[in-house]
Parts: structure tokens; sequence; C-alpha cells
């Protein structure tokens, strides 16, 4: 009896495994179509994430442990009971003031909500939108961003309506001149595609004087539907299905896009049967048939191995790995300060370059992807700039072994994986290039060399935050402070090379690009900020003006440059080549150069009073 | 000899450099937060090519150019006269040498460049290079003998009070009023017995420059005397619907303001102009156009596109920009002249080779383990 018990709870889980499992396969599938959005082609999976983070600000809804593949699926399956889950987030209280919604603490709001609240005030949003961006308010511009993630999300909602199987013609007479069978389920794209004389039919039928009142209840029945359904044309975003001739400028369809051509292929009647018979499926929850269609879909439009590439990507997630591994070595490395030094820091090295590998493994996947060097926008600088970080650090472990550089390179790269998840929450980071910037070449050297200047100024930033700490902790080890010193001039020279090289590349772009060196653009003077304040700092040191300690402040002063130069100029909206503006920067970016600031004038004065007193100390015991 | 080894130590002391580059830095920094307001040409013009810059108009204080001066006066001292020849220092010596090139080059290139834009429709040509910035007043004798020769003023002409004479201008003229950006305004009121042309209906207001530079519509007011009955004061503004024309013996003349302008020594006509876009958005991708060189009989065939442009001798043309009005596409090129533009890719390699020597001296012993 146990014993057959025992087979049934197995056969049971086996089944709900089995079952799961299905689904799952299936969402992958699903997950690894390619659609082209935004100019470029992606898997499924990037477009759901990407859209959720607009709409969630985070790409899974950790409340239902859903994956963004598997809430797109439901939101196109079912969009209706789509707008009434709490999907969007939305953390303006302003904005919620306006729209007259009532503000709760989880902040999750339904489509439905806020389409109602919309509606409440849609002249004004209408007269918003007319305002220049520059002259709208924080709350309009808010409130606008929220107005086209609904305009977008509802767009992709209704992306495959036209298979959603929701009309039953049962008048005979009426099914049998159509072509269509009578008592069945039917879609607009079967009805589509069962007849293409549907308005022609229309007009004739209605122009009639004999007609029979069933008949004309049965066809005003049918033509409300086809005119409601027929406003989802304009959902187009979904562009699933690929063209013919593969090219790199071809524009992909949309499945409505598709149907409403005056003729279709034969491949692409047999695409959109696939979507069909697919949605058909999934609905009716027969997994194996819905797997097959949507595999005979995958077939057809073709294999990318870039998309494969992306998925791998995705799934992945190798910058949260490292930043795993960059805590674990940060904890480590303090462990180590306690006890079983030698065991702890080499476990913080062996986890440091394991995270290092893994990052550096990120960085060459979306180069594979993009086919492009590392740094082409914002947030893959922030990951390279702590890339960078990361191996200075690493090779000054190597070098030193004193910890330091194993303590630089956790900090920073943890720091730069944090700032870096903030920006890739804005949505793909992943965006194709305007045409001046398009240029592998010069991405790959300019860009790539002024940005791992940024990177090693930074690990000189903060061997002069450890250096006033060091001074401050402990003023009388003049070894160890000197070490320190000598090191922060080293990285510093290392650090202008990259700077002045990749600033004098920078020119040379533009030299061929634009025609002149240099033009004073805000973002050619910032990175020539950072080498004249590197200069300074070096010739200040020869000519005496200051020494080991205020050569350290400047180093810590240094990091202001870096970010200015690096985020500041972005807020000034000029010139020819600024990344983008994000608001949030600006007060991120005064709290960073307010905090270095005081950092630096509180550590001067606090190192330098403990230097003097402990001289006072050393000359009184002489004495 | 010792007082003149004293002033050379003095020169080149780094405590010049140091502070220079502080204060340039100030420029830097406060310049670039300028553009802004000012836009990029204005900040420019104040604080990175001025000799002097002045603080609300009072106090005097060094410009960004008198400050380059003064780092490349110092970095030659140095370079020169102050050098340790110890292999020890070789890095440093080219690196400085480097920059001495660098600077050397960019003065060059702040005396000896020009650069504008040619404007070329689809299928028609052009040699005119309009100036990014400048204005000019410009003559247009349509008289047969003299087949529309040109006389423009610019500069130092184009400024209250300048008067205007040329041997071939029949005519002479007096600045009364230079307006950087300008509208013209209904006029109300009493009209003055002077004024001529616009002049008699419409007012030139002035408007605050705009920090885009070519957005700015320059204007003037000017008098005319020699001319008997059109004697009068005149006002002009660049884009001027209808020109301001004058009879003179023998035919007529035609005035205006526009960007300065300048011709080249070729002619470019443009055969196509093609704008690719990222599928499915409207974000550009490439700009290229075909274009043909038309010089002393010769035509020569080329494609100018983003990242790739045309060199002829000492020009060089690029793909700046383009215009559509839905029949014809309009190309724009920036075209530049610059006699220095070798200098950065040699001082550029001098200084990283520099740098990079630098390094390799002083490195091991900067990070090396100590005990």
């Amino acid at each position: 009896m146990r014993f057959i018990l025992f087979l049934l709870v197995l056969f049971w889980g086996y089944s709900v495994l089995w079952a799961n499992d299905e689904t799952k396969i299936n969402s992958d599938v699903f997950g690894s179509l390619t659609v082209q959005h935004d100019g470029r082609l992606k898997p499924v999976d990037t477009f759901a994430r990407n859209l959720l983070l607009n709409v969630h600000t985070a790409s899974r809804i950790s409340r239902d442990r859903m994956e963004a593949v598997d809430w797109l699926w439901a939101l196109v399956l079912y969009p209706e009971a789509s707008y009434r889950r709490k999907d969007f987030k939305v953390r303006e209280y302003e904005v919620l003031e306006a729209m007259k919604i009532q503000p709760r603490e989880d902040h999750q709001y339904s489509f439905q909500e806020l389409r109602d609240g919309v509606e409440g005030i849609r002249k004004d949003v209408e007269q918003w939108l007319t305002i220049k961006e520059e002259h709208q308010s924080l709350v309009q511009k808010h409130l606008l961003r929220l107005y086209h993630v609904m305009g977008f999300y509802y767009e992709v909602s209704r992306s495959l309506t036209l298979f959603e199987e929701d009309l039953v013609i049962k008048n005979e007479a009426l099914a049998s001149e159509l072509g269509l069978k009578a008592n069945h389920p039917l879609s607009f794209y079967l009805i589509h595609s069962a007849t293409n004389r549907i308005e022609t039919l229309m007009v004739e039928k209605m122009k009639r004087a004999d007609w029979a009142t069933d008949k004309k209840s049965a066809w005003s029945r049918l033509v409300r539907y086809l005119s409601d359904k027929g406003h989802d044309r304009l959902a187009t975003s979904l562009t699933l299905i690929s063209p013919k001739e593969k090219t790199s400028a071809s524009d992909w369809l949309s499945p409505w896009e598709v149907m409403g051509k005056q003729v279709l292929s034969s491949r692409e009647t047999s695409l959109l049967n696939d979507l069909q018979s697919w949605y058909r499926s999934r609905k009716g929850s027969d997994e194996r048939e819905a797997m097959k269609s949507l595999e005979s879909f995958r077939v057809k439009t073709g294999d990318n191995p870039r998309i494969k590439e992306e998925l791998k990507y995705n799934r992945w997630d190798l910058f949260t790995k490292s930043l795993g591994f960059y805590l674990i070595s940060l904890l480590l490395l303090m462990m180590s300060w306690l006890g079983w030094h030698k065991l702890m820091s080499a476990l913080a090295k062996v986890s440091l370059a394991f995270g290092a590998g893994l990052h550096g493994y990120g960085m060459w996947m979306r180069m594979e992807i993009m086919e492009r060097p590392p740094v082409s926008n914002l947030y893959e600088s922030i990951i390279f700039v702590g890339w960078v970080a990361v191996l200075v650090g690493l090779i000054v472990e190597l070098v030193r072994r004193n910890g330091l550089g194993c303590l630089c390179a956790t900090f920073i790269g943890s720091l730069l994986h944090f700032v870096g998840f903030n920006y890739a929450d804005d949505g793909d980071t992943m965006g194709m290039l305007v045409a001046v910037l398009d240029s592998n070449f010069w991405l790959a050297t300019h860009v790539v060399t002024i940005t791992m200047g940024y990177g090693i100024t930074a690990v000189a930033g903060l061997f002069g935050h450890i250096y006033l700490i060091r001074a401050i902790w402990k003023p009388g080890d003049q070894t160890a402070l000197n070490e320190i010193y000598k090191n922060s001039i080293g990285i510093s020279l290392v650090a202008l090379l990259f700077t002045t090289l990749g600033t004098i590349l920078g020119g040379i772009w533009a030299d061929q690009s634009w025609g002149r060196f240099w033009g004073w653009d805000p973002k050619e003077n910032g990175a020539l900020l950072i080498v004249l304040w590197l200069l300074m700092l070096l010739h200040g040191r020869l000519g005496g003006h200051f020494k080991a300690l205020g050569f350290s402040v400047g180093l810590v002063l240094a990091n202001i440059t870096v970010a200015l130069a690096w985020f500041g100029v972005n807020l000034l909206a000029v010139g020819l080549h600024n990344y983008g503006f994000t608001e949030s920067i600006a007060v991120n970016l005064c709290l960073f150069c307010g905090f270095e600031a005081l950092f630096a004038l509180v550590g001067y004065v606090w190192a330098d009073r403990r230097v003097q007193k402990m001289r006072e100390n050393s000359d009184g015991d002489l004495k | 000899m010792t007082e003149l080894k004293t002033w050379v130590r003095r020169l080149s002391s780094p405590s010049i450099i140091y502070y220079s580059l502080f204060w340039l830095m100030i420029l830097l920094f406060w310049g670039t937060v300028a553009q802004k307001d000012l836009g990029l040409y204005q900040a420019q013009e104040t604080f990175f090519s001025s000799w002097v810059l002045w603080l609300g108009d009072v106090v005097p204080t060094p410009g960004g150019r008198l400050t380059m001066l003064v780092i490349t006066l110092n970095l030659t001292m140095k370079l020169f006269f102050a050098s340790r020849l110890h292999w020890k220092g070789w890095g440093i010596l080219i690196t400085h040498f480097g920059a001495w090139l660098l600077m050397l080059g960019g003065l060059l290139t702040a005396y000896f460049s020009s650069e504008g834009n040619l404007v070329v429709v689809e299928g028609g040509r052009s040699n005119l290079v309009e100036d990014y910035h400048l204005n000019e007043i410009a003559f247009i004798d349509t008289r047969p003998v003299l087949e529309n020769q040109v006389i423009s003023f610019s500069g130092k002409y184009l400024r209250k009070g300048a008067e205007l004479r040329h041997p071939e201008l029949p005519f002479e003229v007096e600045v009364l009023d230079v307006m950087v950006n300008t509208t013209p305004v209904k006029k109300i009121g009493v009209v003055s017995e002077e004024e001529r042309g616009m002049a008699r209906r419409f007012d030139l207001a002035k408007l605050p420059r705009d920090p885009q530079s070519e957005r700015n519509r320059g204007g003037v007011r000017l008098r005319i005397s020699g001319l008997g009955d059109q004697d009068g004061v005149y006002a002009l503004f660049s884009g001027m619907g209808v020109p301001q024309i004058f009879n003179v013996e023998g035919g007529e003349i035609e005035i205006g303001i526009r960007r300065r302008t300048s011709p080249l020594p070729f002619e470019v006509k443009l055969i196509d102009f093609e704008r690719q876009v990222h599928p499915g958005t409207r974000m550009p991708k490439s700009f290229k156009s075909e274009v043909l060189i038309l010089r002393e009989g010769t035509k020569t065939q080329a494609t100018i596109s983003m990242n790739k442009p045309l060199r002829i001798n000492e020009y060089t043309l690029f793909q700046s920009s383009f215009s559509e009005d839905g029949i014809r596409e309009t190309s724009i090129f920036a075209v530049v002249e610059n006699h220095g533009r070798i200098f950065p890719y040699i001082s550029s390699i001098i200084i990283c080779l520099g740098i990079g020597l630098h390094l390799v001296l002083q490195l091991p012993s900067l990070i090396r383990r100590v005990g």
C-alpha cells in the first residue's frame, strides 16, 4: 500500500513538474522569438524586460514571481485581465494627485485605474503635449512619461488580438455566404483570411432592401466586430514577422501589418497561421500544440546567433553575479583584518578575480551582440569604468599584496555596478547610435581610452581617500603613508597617460568628423578638465606647492573632475556629443561632489591636526 | 649671465604652469557652464579665445588665449633652456616637446584656419562658403560691365559709426546701428523724413543673442549719401524677402546683410543625397552625398559621408547636415581650411610616447612593494 502511495505521489510530482516544464519551455521559446524594436533586432525576452522596466521599474514582478516574458505573454494573450493587474509602479505623489488617484503604500496601480485617471485630465494632457520639454514642469514631465508608457503598453497588449477567436456566426446562411464555418469560434484573422471580399460584400448587402432582419442583425454584429477590432490595427510594435530578404535595413512587420497587406505571400500566411494556432492552443492550455506552433514560427523567421547570445546574456545576468563576487571579496578582505589573514586575503583575491572574469565576460557578450566596442553609451561607460578600476586594483594588489588594491577594486567595482543597475532601469541598454557616433574605430580608441582614464583616475582618487583616512588613523606610520603616496603618484601618472591620450584621440575624431580638432564642446572640456587637474597636481608637487597630504586632497577632488566630465556635461544638454540627459543625474552629482569636497576639507584639516599634534608630542618627548 | 640664468629659472618654474593651469581650469569650467546661456560660439569667444576676460566689465583677468600663451612660454623656457638631459628625464622631455608642438598647432589653427557652411541643393552647384557666425554687408553690382561684382564689408566695418567706402561704389555709407539678432516689427507712429525703403514701414527690434549662433538674424541701419533722391536711412536684416536696390548710372546695385561669404577655388555639384535611418525608427543611421568636384575644366566624382570627409588640398568637406522641402534635398557641408591640422596628430604621438617612457622609467619604483 505504501509503495503504491509512494508511486502515486511520484507520478503526481512528475506530472506537475512535467506540466510546469512544458509551460516553461513554451515561455522560453516565446522569449527567444526575434522582434525589431528601436532600430535593432532583439529577443522578445529583452523586449519584455524593457517594457516591464518602464511599467514596473523592475525586470520581473517579484510579487507574483513572474518573469518579464511570462508577463508579456499574459499581456498579449489576456489583455483585459492584465489591465486589472496592479503592474504599474508610480511613485510620484503629485502625478497621482493630478489624476485624482489615491496613493498606495506599495505604489502599484492597474492600467485601468491609471487610464481612468488620465481620461479625467485628457484635455490638460493634450495641452501639455504641445509644450516643449524644457518648458514642462516636473509633474508634467512625469505624467507625460507615464502617458507614453501607458500608450505603448496598450499598443503592445493589442498586438495579437487579431488571433483572438471571440466571434461566433450563428447565422448559417451568412456564414456560408462568407465561406466561414457557422457556430464556430472565429478570429479577425480567420475572417479576414477566409474572404478578402468582406468589405465589398458588406457594401452590397447593406444596399439590398429585402435583407432579412436576422441577417441584418448578424451583419450588424459582424460589422461592429470588425470595426471595433479594426482599431487594433495600430498595434504595430511587436514586429515579429521577418522580411524575406533579411538585411540590416529591412523592416520587420507586426502581425497586424502583415494581415493588412493587399496580397500575402505563402510564407506570410504560414507565419500568421502558426501564430493563430499558437494563440488558440495556448488559450486552450494545449501546451504541446502551442509549443509546436511556436517552434514552427521560430524556425520560419530564422535563427540569429546574436539573438541567442542576447538571450544567454539576459539569463546569465553576469553583472549581478560579479557584484556578488565583489561583495564577497570585500567581506573576506574585512575578515582578513580580524584573523586568518593569509587565507582570507587569498580568498578575497580569488573572489575578486572571479568577479572581474564574469564582469569582463558580460561586456564581451555585449560586444558580440551589438558588434561594437565595449563603450557606446552612458550605461556601458559605467560598467566599463568599474571593470577598469577592478583590473587596476587587482594589478596593484598583485604587486603590493597589502589589501589596498583589493579594497579599491571591490569598492569601486561594487559601487559602479549599483550605479549601472540604476541606469539599466531606464530601459534598453543596447540602443542604436546616431550617425556621427556610429564609428567602431573611434569608439574602440577614443571612448575606450578616455573611459579607462576615468577608471584609473577613480582608483587614484580612492588612494587619496585612503591616504587621508590613514593619516587621521595612524599619523605616525610614515612608512605606510609614504608608500600610499608613492603609489598614488604612480597611478596618477597612468591616469594622466590615458586621459591625455583619450582627450587627444577625441580631438582627432572631431577633426576627422567635424573638421576641427578642438571646439570647446562641453564633453571635450570635461575630459580636458581631468587632464589639467592631474597636470596641476603633478606640477604643484614638483613646484613644492604641497606635499603628500595636499596631493592626496587633490586626488580626492580629482574624483569631482571625473564626475563632472562623465556626468556633469550631460546636464548642460549642449554640444555635439553628450550622451543624454537624466534628471536624477543632477541630484546624485551634487551629492557626490558635495561629499567629496567635504571629505577633502574635513580630511585635510583633521589629518593636518593629527600630524601637528603628533609632532608636538614627539618634540615634547625629546625635550 | 647669472641674471639670465635666474630669469630662465624663474620663467621655467613649475609654479607658473601650476597657477596658469589652475586659472585655465577655472576658465574651462566657467566657459563650459556659460555655454548653456551664451551658446558655444559666444562662450568660446568670451572665455577661451579672448586675451582679457572682464569681470563685470570692471576687473580685467587673463583670458583663455593669454593664459595659454603664458603656459606656452613657460613650456618653451623649460623645454629649451631648463631641461635636464638625464636619461631618467627623457620621458618628461619628450612629453614637454609634444605639448609644445600641440600648443604651436593650436596657435596656427587659431590664426590661420577658417570654417563655414557650403549649402548645395540636389542637382545644383555652389562654391560659396558661409561663415557660421559672422555677418557682412554685401553690395552686388549688377551693372553689365561689372558682371555681379560683390563688394563686402565685415569685421571692423560692421560696427556703429563705421564708414563704408570703395572706389567702385558711387555713394557713401555710414553704419548707424548693428544688431546681432533682430526681427522686423511694424512701425507705429511718425515716419522720419530720412527713412527710406523698408525702414519707412518697419523698425528693427533688437533681440537677445540666441545661444545657437545660426538662429541669430543680423540687422543693420545705414545712412546712404551721394545718390540724390535715394539718400536716406535704410534698414536691412538677414533673409529679407525683398532686396534693397539702388539705381545708379548704368544699372543697379543691390545691398544686403548676410553671413560672411567666401568663394572656394572649386565648385561642388550635388548629384544625390541619401539618408538612412535605423529600421523602424526615425533615428539617423547615416548621411551620404554623391558630389562632383568641378575645377579648372576637370570633374571628379566623390562621396562625402558622416565620419568620411573629402579632402582637397588644404580644404576638408564634411557631411554636416541636410534639409528637405518635400521636393528636393539639400546637403549642408562643413568646409574647413586648417593649416595646422597635422600638429595634433604628431604631437599626440609624441606626448603619449613621452608619458609612456616616463611611466616605464618611473612606475616600478612608485608601485613596488616595500618591505
